[in-house]
């Protein structure tokens, strides 16, 4: 420590000061004193962050396979939000940490060991246990899940329909990190400010709003707008282990459709299907020969409003003032300009990054357009095809974990450890083909339901 | 549909699931997952091993000096309120005039304390006469609220010894610190925490 102010000070002194005035030399024997320049935090308590986050996804995979506890589940979630949302302030979450991890996979921008633990353990869990971390660890997860009151079903055609959002969501937002206009998902946290006890009158209402629709409407920043819950969700598709409705033990009773907050329980399906065959293959087809179509088209729209999305990037923003100021039009000098301290050279190495900032955003919204098509067609693939289902389960993308099924079930006392942590399919089997577009058609995230 | 002739691949299914409970089952679905799970493993395995760097610890908020305008948004832009960026004093650097920029006002009448002659818009700053011609000035960190008025004043006319930081034991930490996003001059960057309070350049 001593040595770091001592490097900081003969810093100052030399570059950043202007020694317009003598240091004096005192007669009366006082003594300058000590400079307070603060401790930074001790690096152990960021690795403590980390152990307690790697402790609670071990617990929460406890309550939700082995023990089947909602109880357990709700106690983790009172104390997720105690430590990870009010004492640490809900800063660096796993969800933000996808910008970091974009912005190092895109530039210069480093990321610590720690952060690349929180954004990557849950994911690893995710890919052996399914969605542990939303049931209770998630700070923003618990927030909701513990005001979810009186939840209503949500129509599936609007389900389905909003639920493109954490697509489009996550795909501006590595867009906004890769390009570096910023971080999307810390600017629209929606419980930072209540973590934080106080903060601008928006961030605040948008956090109360989302926990007010949250009583009837469970969970909806996790269903509709999430990110991170949709990448969590494709590493729990293939998960080792998930929450189950044990097919030995079901008595079709469907308490648990009834009570799941996010309607990830999926019915039995209701044989025979009412379509002729010849008509649902020929739509198949068709749906097939129209994928490459939307993903054409949407990629085409990307493209075309990339010029509109790129003028929230920084340095196309600058440049706009700088343009207005120079010309004319604005009418009070702004303090970028200032601090720009606006020469030719400047501006015109502000104009190549604006013009690259541009670039990058038209390249990066034909991607993203070409990922909303493709997801798009795979949804409407996914409408056509049908799993035969004979009980009631939960879908694994969707399943949040929350546990609120297990009190429901009349059959959940017996408490078959080996069905909640065996995933091996009971259901008939899948054909050979729908194993091969299997991959394709858990993407879009909300499961189909057949219009009978 | 209803007429569906028995599914040949069904009545395998039905075959396979009477296979004795000792018996390895191996699913062409489970086959495919386990894959997946082992591509994603590698491709963390590789994402750490190209992002993620050892060495240089955790990384702070902190505020280049030299960069900085004191336009005064560290005080306004905060999560925290007040703002966890407070003005620092650098002793050594100081020249303990008896007329300072960070302490009085341009048309201060008198140059004493008096609350009217303070640029200081909390009073957080406080000064003690030493010897003739020598003041200290002292900041009081719970008073400073970050508006960098004195920094203004002491780089415009002083050596410089004052200046805007963030202060660690305040700062929450942010993923993306708001002043970093609305700061005109791009002074507020991460900086490892091993070299916090150097400036970055």
């Amino acid at each position: 420590m001593k040595f770091l102010i001592f490097a900081i000070l003969s810093f100052v002194t030399a570059s950043f000061a202007s020694d317009r005035f003598p240091r004096p030399e005192f007669q009366t024997g006082y003594e300058i004193p000590p400079n307070d320049f603060g401790a930074a935090r001790e690096i152990i308590f960021y690795y403590m962050d980390v152990a307690i986050l790697f402790a609670a996804l071990c617990l929460a995979s406890y309550f939700v396979l082995k023990k089947r506890s909602r109880k357990g589940i709700v106690g983790l979630a009172l104390f997720s939000i105690a430590y990870f949302g009010f004492y640490k302030k809900g800063c660096v979450c796993s969800l933000g940490a996808i910008q970091n991890i974009t912005a190092g996979l895109s530039s210069s921008y480093t990321i610590s060991i720690t952060i690349f633990l929180i954004f990557i353990l849950p994911l690893i869990f995710s890919l052996f246990f399914g969605r542990v971390f939303c049931s209770g660890v998630c700070p923003l997860g618990a927030v909701q899940d513990l005001v979810a009151f009186k939840a209503k079903r949500v129509p599936a055609r609007l389900s389905a329909i909003l639920g493109f959002i954490p697509h489009i969501y996550l795909g501006l937002t590595i867009l906004f990190a890769a390009t570096g206009a910023g971080f999307l998902i810390c600017k629209f946290d929606p419980f930072v400010g209540i973590f934080r006890l106080g903060a601008p009158f928006g961030i605040v209402a948008w956090g109360v709003g989302i926990l007010i629709l949250g009583i009837f409407v469970a969970r909806p920043y996790c269903r509709y707008l999430c990110p991170y819950g949709l990448i969590l969700g494709w590493a729990s598709a293939i998960s080792k282990y998930r929450v189950k409705v044990c097919p030995d033990t079901c008595v079709n009773c469907r308490l648990c459709e009834n009570v799941c907050p996010v309607d990830a329980i999926l019915p039995p399906t209701v044989e025979p299907i009412n379509e002729r065959r010849s008509h649902a293959v020929k739509r198949l087809k068709i749906y097939f020969v129209m994928l490459p179509v939307w993903i054409a088209v949407f990629a085409t729209s990307g493209w075309f409003s990339a010029d509109l999305i790129s003028t929230f990037h920084p340095d196309v923003k600058l440049l706009r003032i700088i343009e207005l100021e120079e010309s004319g039009t604005a009418r009070t000098k702004s303090f970028e300009s200032e601090a720009l301290r606006v020469d030719a050279d400047v501006i015109a190495v502000l104009r190549t990054n604006s013009e690259r900032a541009k670039k990058d955003f038209k390249l990066g919204m034909l991607i993203l357009g070409a990922y909303l098509g493709l997801i798009l067609g795979a949804y409407l693939i996914r409408q056509s095809t049908h799993k035969k289902r004979e009980y009631y389960d939960a879908d694994p993308v969707t399943c949040v974990s929350c546990g609120k099924c297990y009190g429901y079930c009349p059959k959940n006392e017996m408490r078959n450890a080996e069905c909640g942590m065996r995933n091996a399919e009971l259901t008939p089997k899948p054909s050979s083909i729908r194993s091969l577009f299997w991959l394709l058609t858990f993407i879009p995230h909300s499961e189909f339901r057949i219009p009978n | 549909m209803t007429e569906q002739p028995v599914n040949p691949q069904n009545a395998n299914d039905a075959a396979e699931k009477s296979i004795p409970a000792g018996k390895k089952d191996v699913d062409r679905r489970e086959f495919l997952k386990t894959a997946c799970r082992f591509l994603a493993l590698s491709v963390a395995a590789v994402g750490f091993n190209r992002l993620v760097d050892i060495e240089g610890g955790e990384r702070v908020w902190q505020i280049d000096p030299k960069k900085c305008i004191q336009c005064g948004r560290c005080a306004t832009e905060c999560v925290l309120n007040p703002s966890a960026v407070r003005c620092i004093h650098a002793y050594d650097v100081c020249g303990y005039c008896k007329l300072c920029g960070g302490y009085h006002r341009i048309n201060a009448g008198k140059l004493d304390t008096a609350a009217e002659n303070q640029v200081c818009p909390t009073g957080a700053i406080v000064r003690t006469f030493i010897e003739d011609p020598f003041y200290e000035y002292k900041i009081i960190e719970e008073l400073c609220n970050g508006c960098g008025k004195c920094v203004k004043g002491c780089t415009a006319f002083g050596n410089g010894s004052l200046f805007l930081q963030v202060r660690h034991h305040l700062c929450v930490g942010c993923n993306e610190c708001r002043i970093a996003v609305k700061c005109p001059a791009n002074a507020i960057s991460l900086v490892k925490s091993k070299n916090a309070y150097f400036s970055p350049i």
